[in-house]
């Protein structure tokens, strides 16, 4: 149950309501850790899980690829209720989800080890690979998926391994941001069951393009209510409240849930949605761009008095989850510039918040805080860790030659492009909000990567090597993702129209 | 091999050259000579380029059309006579540069170099692609990679709190112009279907006629981009903090280099692409007004600096304003006077040249002084002519050539600019006033390098450095004198300079129907030029002639001294009984010009930078934990505790509950059935 009052503090300083007071629940005695054997199997799942991504992806090359699997008797549906279907958007997802998996459980190798200054602790390596290994295939079969039905049992399967992740450490804050993160989106996934049984009901069908056979009105309560599954899956505004508190989870899994993946499943749905239907209500599209602004900017003004690395990024992700909604809600209003533009941002913004992510991991594990205010002169002590941050800062605040400057340009040409008031306004709000958010994070890389060493940074150094191969390999990436993410984008969209 | 293959090595050098740094590790003159290599052969390769623009007409290359982008954007390049100037001028100076910082760089013990010697070729090679382009989009990208390049390079030395804010302040403001940038290059692509310079002219045009606005809000947009860059105050107030905090040789670079292309952009979309209408015009006093004001604000701050590095950034600034005087003459000129509007864009360019030469090589100077001697401050230096003679020497040269004294490079680009703003338009009184200021800032920064001279290098050398080695480094000393060399001939031959300067100014010549303007400039013999208009000469000036009849006189003088033997006798310089070189209680910088900063001092005022904060009612109102959703789950807990009170242990009440359960589900069922029956 959720205290009843609180401010805008860190979730530990909650007070509880004044109730009997809480049993220790005696937990059970983990088993010895077989660390290093779990470690390497799940390292071995994820590296087949991306070769074989990969594979599929050069195989199809954004081509449909279908199988069918089988149905259940007592659900009669006009095609086969399980199966795997790849298009373009799946490739362009898979390349995300498995490559930022891969990447992250290699680096999780030595994070989650008595090294680590700020959680020193091997136990429950069981459950982490557990969760994190569960949690790729959620999101591989997430975006097979060939029909809503598989969808929203993944969509599921993916709040589950959320909750598993987020709780983790098991203290009062990581089990209350822990449950509050599985009410929201469960809450927010309801509404995409419900959907999916308005679409079965009038069609018969699960398939994604049932919904152009559905009368308006009832499409247009279908669109709202997947919208606000996504909406509460990828923490857009109202409800964004609960990505900030699920930084508690460890930070390796909060790159690969709160980057790469989980967040994405949400724009994923959005992004099937406007490709899909052939008709999007207009009306709905502009509320859509009107909601996806004013998260950016409820997103980027909070940056200024965090002083937690970990939810600044939170709510840098907030506001990058805005534009992808944005560049799609343009997309609907007409503009293919736009839709580019989102999915760009998608891709890019995987691999550069996962950098960022794991970059501050690297700091936390090193100084053993993630304090801005106690944190200075860290680019002395840990060199590649600061120029993976000021990367990943520079191509977060869309600075060429970095991946998400063109997925920003593309997104305000797009609003451009639309030769609206309305859409010179977003162009103009959308620049103002990148200027803020530089400024913002400038003066967190001046501060904690600049300057003189401080007493918490003095004694940090740079990660060791499973953990620098992957933040080397994801600077790469936030310099070239764009080279082989926009012609499969093009494929996206060549398909859709 | 063609102009493309041509680029492309050089292009892949400076990225070698940048990655081979990094295996440098902390060995400093390695990294240095290699990084020297590296910048001298691909300048070679540009400065061919270059030259074969300059003979043979401009040089033009593509590498496709960037069609999925939506923009029709063509990684294009053209180089004109014009791109050639400003390409000789990066080339030339980050070669200097470079050779500096082999030993420079050798006083920064605690730095790691690789910071330096890594963002040093990509900085060089965003330049140079900004200055080859032809299509806005590409112009953009390398405009941001050139800014995030410089960016490193100036938080080189991050440990104090003044050089971090000197760096947030500098890409901070870049950013901001640069996103204005980035929505005019949409703009463009959007209203003209295409980002290439080509196709501007019709855009504008087109603009023009239907929509004013439109036209204005767009060449807005490009003006700060531009003008922030260039240092135009008060978009520039980065300039005076981000200059000082870099390493010598990299201010020289920004303030010898890159500021000015900031003055190419805006030539670009002004002279080169606007067409002459009423838009140039207005837009040109704009300029022209703005560059007065950097002028008088630049210079006069300068007077008040004791650090010898700000004082040059401030005199950057002033320096831009002569450069955009003569650019906002040029345009506003351009119906009524075309004649003196080619000499004003002829001096704009010309000055380009020369501030490169003259401002590199006293932020060389300085840098030298940090290095003998660890300070920058002019309050604790004194007599360094005796220590560093060869500096010394240049920075004569140079305080000099900025001052616009005869015969240096500075005087030949003032005395066009004072030309074309006094002669050039007689109605209008304003330009005549602008002319007469620009004449009294050169006084100004006269006086002000009568101060650095003076308290730098002349006087009495303080005790503390009396057992400092002689000299400079020779890779530093061959750098100072080389461009001090540069200053001298530049200034002896300026119809050399001139005629390179009218051919790169051609296509503006051609487009506003000169036919007279091959007299306009005419050479004289010794590369002297003279100005015709009316048919007759009106002014002239022939260095080579002035600096030969001097020279002969000083011979005479010199045979007449040998040729009558008089004995002379050594004394001492009488210092006024000053026995004792006391530092505390010499004439310092920072007393020099009191009455001036008296007299002007709002220009003396510190700049407020505002200091952004959100108001904490904004965050508690976006805060929804704490309206909606705790008090929703909180209530929610109120109702299931209020419900569990049913739950209250007495076996007659659960009793109760089963009776009245089964009466409600009968009278249900008898209800559905539709009554008894």
């Amino acid at each position: 149950m959720m205290p009843a009052t609180v401010t805008e503090r860190p979730d530990s300083q909650i007070s509880a309501p004044a109730m009997p007071p809480r049993r220790e629940i005696p937990r059970p005695v983990p088993p010895p850790t077989g660390g290093n054997g779990l470690f390497l199997l799940a390292l071995l799942l994820s590296a087949l899980a991306m070769c074989g991504s990969l594979g599929l992806v050069i195989r199809s090359r954004g081509a449909i690829l279908a199988r069918d699997i089988g149905s259940l008797p007592w659900l009669p549906s006009k095609e086969a209720l399980f199966g795997v279907r790849i298009d373009a958007l799946s490739c362009l997802m898979l390349l995300a989800v498995t490559v930022c998996g891969f990447l992250i459980i290699l680096y999780s190798g030595a994070f989650m080890s008595r090294s680590n200054r700020e959680h020193p602790s091997d136990k429950g390596q069981g459950r982490y690979y557990f969760f994190m290994v569960l949690f790729v295939a959620a999101m591989i079969g997430l975006v097979c998926s060939p029909n809503l039905f598989q969808l929203f049992i993944f969509w599921e399967l993916t709040t589950l391994c959320s909750w598993g992740l987020i709780s983790f450490y098991g203290d009062h804050t990581a089990l209350v941001s822990g449950y509050k993160a599985l009410l929201m989106t469960y809450a927010a996934g309801l509404f995409l069951l419900a959907a999916v049984i308005l679409v079965y009901i009038n069609t018969g069908s699960f398939a994604f393009n049932a919904i152009n056979l559905l009368a308006p009105s009832t499409k247009t309560l279908v669109i709202v209510f997947m919208a606000i599954a996504a909406f509460g899956k990828a923490a857009q505004f109202p409800l964004q409240t609960w990505l900030p508190s699920a930084m508690t989870a460890p930070t390796p899994a909060t790159a690969y849930l709160h980057a790469a993946a989980m967040v994405k499943a949400g724009i994923y749905l959005m992004a099937r949605l406007v490709l899909t239907v052939a008709v999007f209500p207009p009306k709905l599209a502009l509320l859509f761009s009107a909601m996806a602004i004013v998260t950016m900017y409820v997103g980027v003004l909070q940056y200024a008095v965090q002083d937690d690395l970990k939810r600044l990024l939170a709510y840098s992700t907030i506001a990058n989850l805005g534009y992808m909604m944005l560049g799609l809600a343009l997309g609907a209003l007409g503009s293919p510039i736009a839709l580019r533009g989102g999915l760009l941002h998608l891709i890019g913004h995987a691999f550069t918040k996962s950098l960022l992510f794991l970059a501050v991991g690297a700091v936390s594990y090193a100084a053993g805080t993630r304090s801005i205010a106690q944190l200075s002169g860290l680019g002395k002590r840990m060199p590649v860790t600061a120029l993976a941050f000021v990367i990943g800062a520079m191509a977060i605040s869309g600075v060429p030659p970095f991946n998400l400057f063109w997925s920003k340009f593309l997104i305000v040409a797009g609003a451009i492009q639309l030769n609206t008031g309305w859409g010179v306004a977003l162009a103009v709000l959308v620049l103002a909000e990148s200027v803020i958010g530089f400024a913002c994070f400038l003066r967190v890389v001046h501060k904690v990567f600049l300057g003189p060493v401080s007493e918490a940074a003095d004694a940090a150094q740079d990660p060791p090597a499973g953990m620098l191969t992957a933040l080397i390999v994801l600077m790469a990436l936030a310099l070239f993702s764009t080279l082989f993410s926009l012609p499969l984008i093009g494929r996206i969209v060549q398909g859709a129209s | 091999m063609n102009a493309a293959e041509i680029f492309i090595v050089v292009m892949s050098l400076l990225g070698l050259t940048s990655l081979l740094s990094l295996l440098c590790g902390s060995q400093r003159i390695l990294a240095g000579v290699l990084n020297f290599i590296g910048i001298l052969l691909a300048s070679a390769g540009m400065l061919s380029l270059a030259v074969r623009a300059l003979v043979h007409g401009p040089v033009q290359f593509s590498f496709g059309t960037v069609r999925v982008l939506g923009l029709n954007s063509q990684l294009a390049f053209s180089i004109d006579a014009l791109g050639a100037v400003f390409i000789a001028i990066i080339t030339v100076l980050s070669t200097a540069s470079s050779l500096y910082s082999i030993r420079y760089l050798t006083h920064y013990t605690h730095e790691d170099p690789r910071r330096y010697y890594f963002p040093f070729p990509l900085f060089v090679g965003g330049m140079l692609a900004v200055v080859a382009c032809s299509d806005w989009f590409w112009f953009l990208v390398f405009w941001e990679v050139m800014t995030l390049a410089s960016y490193f390079l100036v938080m080189f030395e991050n440990v104090e709190q003044e050089n971090l804010s000197a760096g947030f302040i500098y890409f901070f403001m870049t950013q901001m112009t640069s996103m204005g940038l980035m929505l005019g290059v949409i703009l463009v692509g959007h209203w003209g279907g295409s980002t290439s310079f080509t196709a501007m002219p019709a855009l504008f045009h087109r603009l023009a006629l239907n929509s004013p606005l439109g036209l204005n809000v767009l060449l807005f947009l490009f003006f700060i981009a531009f003008a922030t860059k260039a240092g135009m105050y008060p978009l520039g107030v980065w300039l005076p903090l981000a200059h000082p905090a870099a390493p010598a040789s990299v201010s020289a670079l920004l303030s010898g280099v890159m500021i000015k292309l900031g003055v190419y952009g805006l030539l670009r979309i002004f002279v080169w692409q606007l067409p002459m209408g009423s838009a140039m015009k207005h837009w040109g006093v704009l300029i022209a007004t703005f560059g007065v004001i950097s002028m008088l604000m630049g210079t006069l701050r300068a007077l008040g600096e004791h650090d010898c590095k700000r004082l040059l950034a401030q005199h950057s600034i002033g320096q831009m304003g002569y450069m955009l005087l003569g650019l906002g003459l040029g345009m506003a000129l351009m119906q009524s006077n075309p004649l003196f509007a080619i000499v004003a864009l002829v001096g704009c360019l010309y000055h380009v040249i020369n501030h490169a030469c003259f401002k590199s090589l006293l932020f060389f100077n300085s840098g030298a002084i940090l290095y003998r001697t660890g300070t920058r401050d002019l309050d604790s230096l004194g007599g360094l002519v005796k220590m560093m003679p060869v500096s010394a020497a240049c920075a004569i040269v140079g305080s000099l050539s900025i001052a616009g004294t005869p015969p240096f490079n500075g005087f030949a680009s003032k005395w066009l600019l004072y030309q074309s703003a006094i002669f050039g338009s007689p109605k209008m009184p304003l330009y005549l006033f602008y002319g007469v200021i620009a004449i009294f800032i050169g006084t100004v920064t006269l006086a002000s390098f009568v101060k650095y001279l003076g308290t730098a290098y002349l006087g009495t050398l303080p005790d503390r450095f009396a057992n400092q080695p002689k000299g400079c480094p020779f890779s530093m000393e061959c750098v100072e004198s080389s461009l001090a060399a540069a200053c001298i001939l530049l200034g002896l031959a300026p119809g050399a300079v001139v005629a390179v300067l009218l051919n790169a100014l051609r296509p503006v010549v051609e487009a506003a129907n000169l036919t007279s303007t091959a007299g306009a400039l005419a050479a004289l013999p010794w590369a002297g030029i003279s100005l015709q208009w009316n048919g007759r000469t009106s002014a002239a000036v022939a260095p080579a002639i002035v600096l030969g009849g001097l020279a002969l006189c000083v011979g005479i003088g010199y045979w007449i001294h040998n040729a009558v033997s008089v004995s002379s006798r050594r004394a001492e310089i009488w210092n006024c009984g000053e026995l004792v070189a006391d530092e505390r209680i010499r004439y310092r910088a920072s007393s020099f010009y009191q009455p001036f900063k008296k007299m002007f001092s709002p220009v003396y005022r510190k700049v407020k930078l505002p200091s952004i904060s959100v108001p904490s009612a904004v965050i508690r109102a976006f805060d929804f934990d704490r309206w909606i959703y705790y008090p929703v789950s909180a209530a929610f807990s109120r109702l299931s505790v209020g419900c569990s009170r049913l739950h209250n242990g007495i076996p007659q009440m659960y009793l109760l509950w089963q009776v009245l359960g089964c009466a409600l589900s009968i009278g249900l069922v008898f209800w559905l059935m539709g009554g008894v029956k």
